[in-house]
């Protein structure tokens, strides 16, 4: 097969985030920090704003790509472009920038996430509709969510639950097993100040006793919900010798979902229920960066919950189908001796819930060796978004020579 | 609700919010009414489904039946619910929200809930059985309760 012709053609060259808080604490509105992240990235660039040419978001921003030109004074814009859904865009916006700087759509495309849990409504309690479309619970339920709210499943972690119940019952998974991969990022955070959960660690003890929000999950198997916003710069990496920093290579980036999966998962084909549903997008992945599992130095892998990312890791090759839980559960995945070191800020767990954002922002610090908790001589950085949220993507960042 | 209906309360509290009906889904919530768990299936190539659907995954054909199901099936998955994220729920933690695979239809996949189990009670794998409850306001859905 052909190699795929933007293999390391396009980097990410600047990075801005703004102080993260827990949902409700921002003390500036959503499309402040917005604007103050862009701002950020663009600087750390060594760019100027009127280089901005291009727009990559995901489709539940409300920091509207036309108010965020408007604010910030860019130049004539030439792409702009959503990536459907949530947290399954983190990588997929990374993705499309790099398509349009790589095919000469545009020059300079910025990629942001702006989200203020405490300013619209919390992911954690029971909405009508999703993204830019949710809206309180009213008296009557429409459309799918007809045939699961009147059932009293109505958040994420009761619905992402049934997975993590059903890889248990089929491959003896175990929550203590959930547990490891909690205890990991919250160890991650204990060295980087930034994040929410700074100064608050957590034993696997603690994992245990928490309570339970929906069976298998306990309360730390769950993302935090928060307030902030980060972004990053994407360009040719032809441009990107010239900039402030050694670029970091998109060495390869893949969206999209596996065949039968899709917006009803109640009618996805059954050995889904059981996965992330990542397995195609890993294929093209690795085949596109040239590089496989073993080459992998560090993750930054979404949680949503534990049990999910446990299946990412499947799916990405790390280990066999259903050995998820043996797999994350001997230390591999904590700093420093771990071998595959996961979500080294924190993450969505540990660090703050930038919709999976922040996490392409840590892989970007890894290769440029900026991290709290940084892999020595990092070359490769897998970054994968949503699991189990189709569809999906991942990023893979690799050093330049 | 009527009178009788009181004597036995629905399964969540009264401000649980209830389906509403659309193009697609009405002849499936009308089901509901009569008691009767209508599955969606594919008259060109006999597929099941369910969610329903404006067009057969399987065929693409957009022509379709609604076929009654028996209500047998058994647990494929679950979760016990200990977190409250809506009024209506507040007073029913713990309670589970079960995965039924029905042994009809194609095996199609129904979310909903075991009015006689416990948190403990549920595993998956366990033989269900259809059941009925009158949530008020001209609508009755769907629940399971364990299989003798």
């Amino acid at each position: 097969m052909e190699t795929w012709p933007l293999r390391d053609r396009t980097s990410i060259v600047g990075v801005g985030e703004t102080e993260y808080h827990k949902a409700g604490r921002a003390t500036r509105s959503e499309f402040d920090l917005a604007c103050e992240a862009v701002r950020r990235a663009v600087e750390d660039a060594g760019l100027a704003l009127s280089d901005v040419d291009g727009l990559s978001v995901y489709s539940g921003e409300r920091s509207a790509p036309g108010s965020v030109a408007q604010a910030l004074g860019f130049g004539d814009l030439r792409f702009v472009n959503l990536y459907p859904g949530g947290g399954n865009s983190a990588c997929g916006v990374v993705h499309n920038a790099a398509l349009a700087v790589g095919s000469g759509t545009a020059d300079v495309v910025v990629v942001y996430r702006s989200i203020c849990q405490g300013q619209s409504l919390r992911f954690g309690r029971a909405r009508e509709g999703t993204g830019l479309g949710a809206k309180a619970l009213g008296r009557t339920i429409g459309g799918g969510q007809a045939f699961s709210h009147p059932f009293g499943l109505m958040s994420p972690a009761q619905s992402y639950a049934l997975e993590a119940r059903r890889h248990m019952y089929e491959f003896g998974t175990t929550s203590e097993q959930f547990g490891a991969i909690a205890v990991a990022c919250y160890a991650h955070a204990q060295r980087n100040p930034r994040a929410v959960m700074y100064g608050r660690p957590l034993t696997l003890e603690e994992h245990q006793q928490s309570r339970v929000i929906a069976d298998p999950y306990h309360l730390y198997d769950c993302c935090q919900e928060s307030d902030g916003a980060c972004a990053v710069v994407v360009t040719t990496t032809d441009r990107a010798e010239d900039l402030r920093h050694p670029p970091v290579l998109i060495a390869g980036a893949a969206q999209g979902l596996a065949a039968g999966d899709g917006g009803d998962r109640m009618r996805r084909p059954l050995d889904l229920w059981t996965s992330a549903g990542l397995v195609p997008v890993a294929k093209d992945l690795y085949r596109r960066a040239g590089v496989g599992p073993d080459d992998i130095d560090v993750v930054q892998l979404y949680e949503n919950f534990t049990g999910q990312v446990l299946m990412a890791f499947e799916d990405f090759g790390f280990c066999a189908r259903g050995e998820g839980g043996p797999f994350v559960s001997d230390g591999k995945l904590h700093w420093p001796d771990g071998a595959l070191p996961l979500n080294t800020s924190g993450g969505n767990l540990a660090e703050a819930y930038i919709h999976g954002f922040n996490l392409v922002v840590e892989g970007v610090r890894q290769i440029r060796g900026h991290s709290t908790a940084q892999v020595r001589d990092a070359e490769h950085c897998l970054v994968v978004a949503g699991p189990s949220a189709p569809p999906s993507s991942a990023l893979i960042l690799r050093r330049s020579r | 609700m009527t009178a009788a209906d009181q004597t036995r309360p629905s399964y969540f509290a009264a401000d649980m919010p209830i389906p509403q009906p659309d193009r697609l889904t009405e002849p499936f919530w009308s089901g509901c009414r009569e008691r009767r768990l209508l599955i969606q299936h594919c008259t060109v190539c006999g597929t099941y489904r369910h969610l329903p659907s404006d067009v057969c995954s399987n065929c693409q054909s957009t022509e379709y039946d609604w076929v009654e199901s028996r209500g047998d099936g058994t647990v494929f998955t679950y979760t016990i619910v200990w977190h409250s994220v809506h009024s209506s729920t507040n007073q029913k933690i713990p309670y589970n929200v079960v995965v039924v695979q029905l042994d009809d239809c194609g095996g199609v996949l129904v979310m909903s809930n075991l009015v006689d189990c416990g948190p403990d009670d549920v595993r998956v794998g366990l033989p269900v059985e259809l059941t009925w409850d009158d949530v008020g306001d001209d609508m009755v859905l769907y629940r399971f309760q364990r299989r003798s």
